[in-house]
């Protein structure tokens, strides 16, 4: 987003020279750039703090390959989807199994809600970026392979992130905030020829696009459907 | 001489230098201008011939203050004030208002009105080509009230028809033209549940393959190409995707199989290569859900044809009948950028609408072509403020001073905070805290599981660019999509019978106009 003041014709103006520009650089695609396809199995758990410290933990399930990456979580019966084309276009599903309903983001959808997806943060589950403000102060090894950690704060917050440096993931987070503590924990990491995790089937429920919301708020499923989304990774 | 002739030089230079576009505006420029429209108006002649051809427009969502603000951006684009400027079908000289409620909504959706327009009488929402006393989404309760639309009617008269959209030909007012359901959203089969399917009711896209009135649809583009195309097939554009019928029938095939002298389209190559003077029955899908927004469509994957430009050969293929045509143009995305509460999309593609408006004006004869503008229903949409003349449409208000000059600095609310002259009485806009976001201008995605509220007034708009494509607009109260609004829209009319318009109509009032024009 730009942040600066421009009169609408030179608004418009530089945001055409910009795209005229990036059509002639060379692309860098997040689509062409391999990742380990893998599936993971992970818990979260967050601890409230308390005189009585009380734990709350629930399991998810991760599919990650080339192009798309999929999430499902069996306590709330939802399930998300991204999708990168060959061109780097982003698209998103979410899916409600209780409903057997699924909401369906085109690219141009993402952009009328003024949302860009990060491919770089949905596959790996984490702003990498983060990584680099926090001080790697180990090394151990954790299913099979080199596990990095890192430590620091982010935005008033302790963090501590163990990396799985050839899958790419993290095998924990953990976040300590003043009241509560969350902990991201890997339990399972395969390959994901291997995995043994059973992906919901969601191609028979119904679809909707998310621009066809407006138009059918009085549906009974989207009323009971709509205040439940998502939460940042 | 030679000072005569330097003077005359410096005349031409100075009237040169005005900007064309601004005419400097006089208290005589206003008073000429007002007694000229008088006189103009007082050569109006109704026209009370008969039409041989009907474009009806429909801008979806398109209200009174989605037309103002689109008038004002047009002209901002060219680098005028805006206020002055007129959209094409502004000029068109009869005018009057469509009330459109549902029969059971006081704010309506787009089934119900557009089956107003294309059938003459008012409906339920949610429901195509059916009368009031269908339930909604209960198939047995269709029989005996279906309802006739205009293209089947002009079918049947050997008029050739056409329909063209930019959301999906199966959604709901391209769809209200030529077909009947209970449901809206039966676009294809796999929509049906199984009371439909025990009582014989038809998807939407299978209506317009097997539509049986006259020799069919000559035209029908848009996008919606899923739910022509089985799930065994894959998407010709979108990796990963693929149809959606279960019944195995690829609708396209079926298409170019039933019409002589047909084609199927679904990109920009295959659209400009389309021959209009020898191709009699054209489908184009070139999404698989709606088209691109106007704005983002450079970057379609495939390329697809603007508005303006389906218009255009729509037009071309359907003015080779002699006996005359009707066609339906829609702008399906105004609606679709309001609820995304986008004025930026909403607004562009209004433009695009005015664009196609353009093109038909400039192609047919008002002498025997009815050209019909209107919206379906209108959105919560508010031009507010007391925006200096000129102000950026898209940017924060600048207002005048106490000596009705431009002040220095944005007008700022109670809070000290500057605001835009446009906003949302609802919609994903709102910027209180949820549980996801903090308080301030949100970003997707943004559908919280509780808000907090507004704790720390508005954001601060002083250094945001409001005028960025993607900004979404505030909005007072949070919703996940911005809803229509309940006030009446506008209809533009031009041609035979068009005088008909003029003054506070029943939305199903337009379908009468159209047929007294054609029938007499």
């Amino acid at each position: 987003m730009i942040h600066a003041s421009f009169s609408l014709p030179t608004s418009i103006f530089l945001y055409s020279i910009i795209v005229m520009i990036l059509q002639y650089l060379p692309q860098w695609s997040y689509a062409a750039s391999p990742l380990p396809a893998i599936a993971c199995k992970y818990e979260t758990s967050v601890i409230q703090l308390a005189q009585r410290p009380k734990r709350n933990s629930h399991t998810w399930q991760f599919w990650r390959d080339n192009k798309t990456v999929e999430i499902f979580n069996s306590h709330t019966q939802l399930s998300e989807k991204w999708m990168i084309s060959s061109k780097d276009e982003i698209s998103y599903l979410k899916v409600f199994h209780s409903h057997q309903q699924v909401i369906e983001y085109y690219p141009s959808d993402l952009r009328s809600l003024h949302s860009y997806p990060e491919w770089e943060k949905i596959t790996h589950l984490i702003d990498v970026q983060l990584l680099k403000q926090l001080k790697h102060t180990s090394t151990t090894t954790l299913f099979s392979q080199a596990a990095k950690v890192y430590q620091g704060q982010f935005k008033g917050v302790d963090i501590k992130v163990t990396w799985l440096v050839n899958a790419e993931v993290p095998a924990e987070i953990q976040r300590i905030y003043p009241n509560k503590q969350v902990i991201l924990t890997l339990k399972n990491l395969m390959p994901l020829e291997q995995s043994t995790l059973v992906r919901p089937d969601f191609s028979q429920y119904n679809m909707m696009d998310y621009a066809d919301i407006g138009d059918n708020e009085a549906d009974p499923v989207l009323k009971a459907i709509m205040p439940k989304h998502d939460h940042a990774h | 001489m030679k000072f005569k002739l330097t003077a005359l030089s410096i005349c031409i230079g100075i009237s040169l230098a005005v900007p064309t576009n601004a005419a400097v505006e006089t208290p005589s420029k206003w008073f000429t201008e007002g007694s000229q429209a008088v006189e103009q108006a007082s050569t109006l002649v109704a026209n009370t011939g008969k039409a041989k051809n009907v474009i009806l427009f429909v801008g979806d969502g398109m209200g009174i203050s989605t037309v103002t603000a689109a008038r004002i951006l047009e002209g901002q684009l060219r680098g005028e004030n805006g206020e002055e400027n007129l959209l094409s079908f502004e000029k068109l000289p009869y005018v009057a208002l469509s009330k459109t409620y549902n029969t059971n909504q006081q704010t309506p959706d787009s089934a119900g009105t557009m089956t107003a327009m294309v059938s003459g009488i008012k409906t339920k929402a949610g429901v195509i080509g059916v009368n009031q006393h269908v339930t909604r989404a209960n198939c047995a309760s269709m029989k005996g009230n279906t309802v006739l639309t205009l293209l089947e009617g002009a079918e049947e008269l050997g008029l050739s028809t056409g329909v063209v959209t930019t959301a999906r030909v199966t959604h709901a007012t391209p769809a209200a033209t030529y077909a009947h359901s209970p449901e809206r959203n039966w676009e294809d089969d796999h929509d049906l549940p199984e009371e439909a399917k025990e009582n014989g009711c038809q998807d939407i896209a299978s209506q317009l393959i097997d539509f049986s009135y006259g020799n069919g649809l000559e035209v029908a583009m848009g996008g919606g190409r899923r739910s022509f195309l089985p799930r065994t097939e894959a998407d010709p554009e979108d990796e990963g995707k693929t149809g959606e019928r279960d019944d195995g029938r690829n609708l396209t095939q079926e298409w170019v199989t039933k019409n002589p002298n047909s084609t199927y389209i679904w990109n920009q190559a295959e659209f400009d290569a389309l021959d209009t003077a020898t191709t009699d029955h054209v489908l184009g899908l070139f999404e698989r859900s709606h088209m691109e927004y106007e704005h983002d469509r450079p970057t379609d994957t495939a390329g697809e044809p603007s508005l303006s430009q389906m218009t255009e050969k729509s037009l071309e293929v359907l003015s080779r009948n002699e006996k005359g045509y009707f066609l339906m143009v829609e702008s399906g995305r105004i609606d679709h950028g309001h609820h995304a509460g986008n004025a930026y999309r909403a607004l562009t593609d209004a433009i695009e609408f005015s664009n196609a408006v353009k093109m038909a004006m400039e192609k047919t004869d008002p002498k025997d072509t009815l050209i019909i503008v209107t919206a379906d229903h209108s959105h919560v949409f508010t031009i507010a403020g007391y925006p200096t003349r000129g102000n950026d449409i898209l940017g924060k208000v600048r207002q005048n001073g106490k000596d009705g000059n431009p002040a220095e600095g944005f007008a700022v609310d109670m809070l000290n905070l500057p605001y835009t002259a446009l906003g949302y009485a609802n919609g994903p806009g709102y910027t209180g805290a949820s549980d996801a976001q903090a308080e301030g201008s949100k970003s997707f995605s943004h559908y919280p599981d509780s808000y907090s509220g507004i704790t720390q007034g508005r954001p601060d708009l002083t250094n945001i660019n409001t005028a960025d494509p993607s900004y979404l607009q505030e909005a007072a109260i949070p919703l996940s999509s911005e809803t229509h609004a309940a006030e009446d829209v506008a209809i533009y009319a031009r041609g035979p019978s068009a005088h008909l318009f003029h003054g506070v109509h029943e939305q199903n009032y337009i379908f009468h106009v159209i047929v007294d024009a054609v029938t007499k």
